[in-house]
């Protein structure tokens, strides 16, 4: 069965007249298709990776992307084993100033790294693919318009993966047909009503696991889309917040929410570069385990349930 | 020019170039690679406003990163950058913090002289001109701050004209009129540690 909800406009409560069009949609069901590709799939198992902030510490310093670091980064999640069957990347990929050229040059260098991670890579969008600014917002309706980086997020790392948005969803289950997971993007710097409304239905669709992927932390409430989102976010049941934004690991148990900022971007805690693998476990459990990208020590391990409270250890 | 002895103006005789200073010109082929621990010459005006804005900063700027206890890369990340003209020594300190306190600070030694600048903006000598780029907020540590960004210009000693010494200098007037600098910076991240980084190298000036 394959459903498609179109979303009416009376249903984003909203009487402003706007130029958005209405067009978004939640397809529900996960793609009929082994493996993790555009739009989602099916899987043996649920096992991912997840990386976080990729940038150069100054404006358009293209010179100094952190390529080493990243390839590093995505060599190890390919050497995992079992290997991922896909990755969610947190945001962040460029530092480049919106009347510039150095979003695409920064992006291929970016992509140039990634290569070394062979499966699907679902990348969330950060402050940095609008204006660099923690409080922008692009897109339609957005104060920022359609900048050079957002069109360059969209070109080269989101259309590749058959989606035309900056925030999106991806469903896969279980070849078994034992479980399923949604993972559902939100772009807090690319926020109108309408990204509000159809995340709250792509919410309400029912699945065992739900993880929603954004940018920012809890705090990083500047962010147009944070706190309207985290409001949206509580109505419904949550695995886990994956989030960026800070250049570190962190879990805060509290919002179901681990911090995967250290991708590559100047790392501002004591954490260094590293990646985190979540690994679906014969009990139906998850486990989170954080990783150091140089030595491959476990950084953080612990397992969650579905409903994303802590496994007693 | 006060806190730089008379030995530093010694040491420092020659390095500073008096020849015309040329911008470059769009189509100009890229200037020749130097070695990493020549200051390359900044070529265009630098405004000290915080933000390394100015292209010589990301491609010709010596740059380097300090290395933590364990000799990686510090963590928190930091980083120094340095460019000159015939009478300033630009640099451009990189901090990664999560938490910027007011008592945040790098220690930079340039030769005989030893500068302070904190996360305020604030370089405890008064011929150096400072400004700040913050990424997050003073003091408040139920947040979670970004980095912050110095740029510093520091008077060079004056060198007398020498005929001819316009534009680049040899090897053997570089190595004549190098100098020690150290950058170190250590902060606190949340999990209450002190971390410090740490670079040394003799440097020349372009």
């Amino acid at each position: 069965m394959r459903a498609a909800i179109v979303l009416a406009l009376a249903a984003c409560g909203s009487s402003s007249a706007t130029s958005i069009p209405i067009d978004a949609y939640v397809d529900l069901d996960a793609p009929a298709r082994p493996g993790a590709g555009p739009g989602g799939g099916l899987l043996d198992t649920l096992d991912f990776a997840v990386i976080g902030d990729c940038r150069p510490a100054n404006l358009d310093d293209t010179p100094n992307y952190p390529t080493a670091i990243a390839t590093q980064v995505f060599a190890d999640v390919q050497a995992e084993v079992p290997q991922p069957a896909f990755a969610v990347t947190t945001g962040d990929y460029m530092f480049a100033s919106t009347g510039g050229n150095e979003a695409a040059p920064q992006l291929q260098l970016y992509l140039g790294a990634r290569a070394g991670y062979a499966d699907m890579v679902y990348p969330a969008m950060g402050n940095h693919e609008c204006t660099g600014y923690t409080d922008s917002n692009c897109g339609p309706g957005g104060s920022d318009g359609d900048t050079e980086n957002y069109q360059q997020y969209l070109a080269m790392l989101v259309a590749p993966i058959g989606e035309t948005k900056p925030y999106f969803i991806e469903h896969f289950a279980a070849m078994d047909g034992s479980w399923s997971a949604k993972f559902v993007f939100i772009a807090a710097n690319a926020w109108n009503q309408y990204q509000a409304a159809w995340l709250d239905l792509a919410l309400a669709e029912p699945s065992t696991y739900t993880f929603a992927v954004r940018h920012e932390p809890h705090y990083s409430d500047t962010a147009p889309g944070v706190d309207p989102s985290t409001e949206i976010l509580a109505k419904h049941p949550l695995t886990m917040l994956l989030t960026g934004h800070t250049h570190s690991y962190d879990h805060v148990q509290a919002y179901k929410e681990i911090i995967v900022g250290n991708g590559g971007a100047p790392l501002n805690s004591g954490y260094d570069y590293g990646y985190v693998i979540i690994a679906l476990q014969p009990d139906g459990t998850l486990q989170v385990t954080s990783y150091d990208y140089m030595t491959h020590a476990v950084v953080d391990q612990f397992a969650i349930n579905p409903d994303g409270s802590l496994v007693a250890q | 020019m006060a806190a730089w002895s008379r030995s530093s103006v010694a040491l420092l005789l020659g390095l500073v170039a008096c020849g015309k200073r040329e911008r470059a010109k769009a189509d100009d082929p890229p200037p020749p690679k130097l070695a990493p621990d020549v200051v390359p010459r900044a070529g265009v005006s630098i405004t000290i406003d915080g933000h390394l804005s100015e292209p010589p900063w990301n491609h010709r700027a010596l740059r380097a990163v300090l290395a933590g206890d364990d000799g990686r890369e510090a963590r928190p990340y930091s980083e120094l950058r340095m460019l000159h003209d015939d009478a300033t020594l630009y640099v451009g300190l990189y901090a990664a913090d999560e938490d910027i306190r007011t008592t945040d600070a790098w220690t930079l030694t340039l030769g005989p002289r030893v500068v302070h600048v904190d996360a305020t903006g604030h370089a405890d000598a008064p011929d150096v001109r400072a400004a700040i780029d913050r990424d997050g907020t003073l003091d408040q540590p139920g947040d979670y701050d970004e980095e912050w960004v110095v740029e510093l210009a520091v008077p060079l000693p004056a060198a007398p004209a020498s005929p001819g010494s316009a534009g680049a200098r040899s090897d053997a007037e570089r190595r004549a009129g190098s100098f020690d600098v150290t950058a170190e910076r250590c902060d606190t991240p949340k999990d209450g540690k002190v971390r410090c980084g740490r670079w040394h190298a003799r440097v020349g000036l372009e």
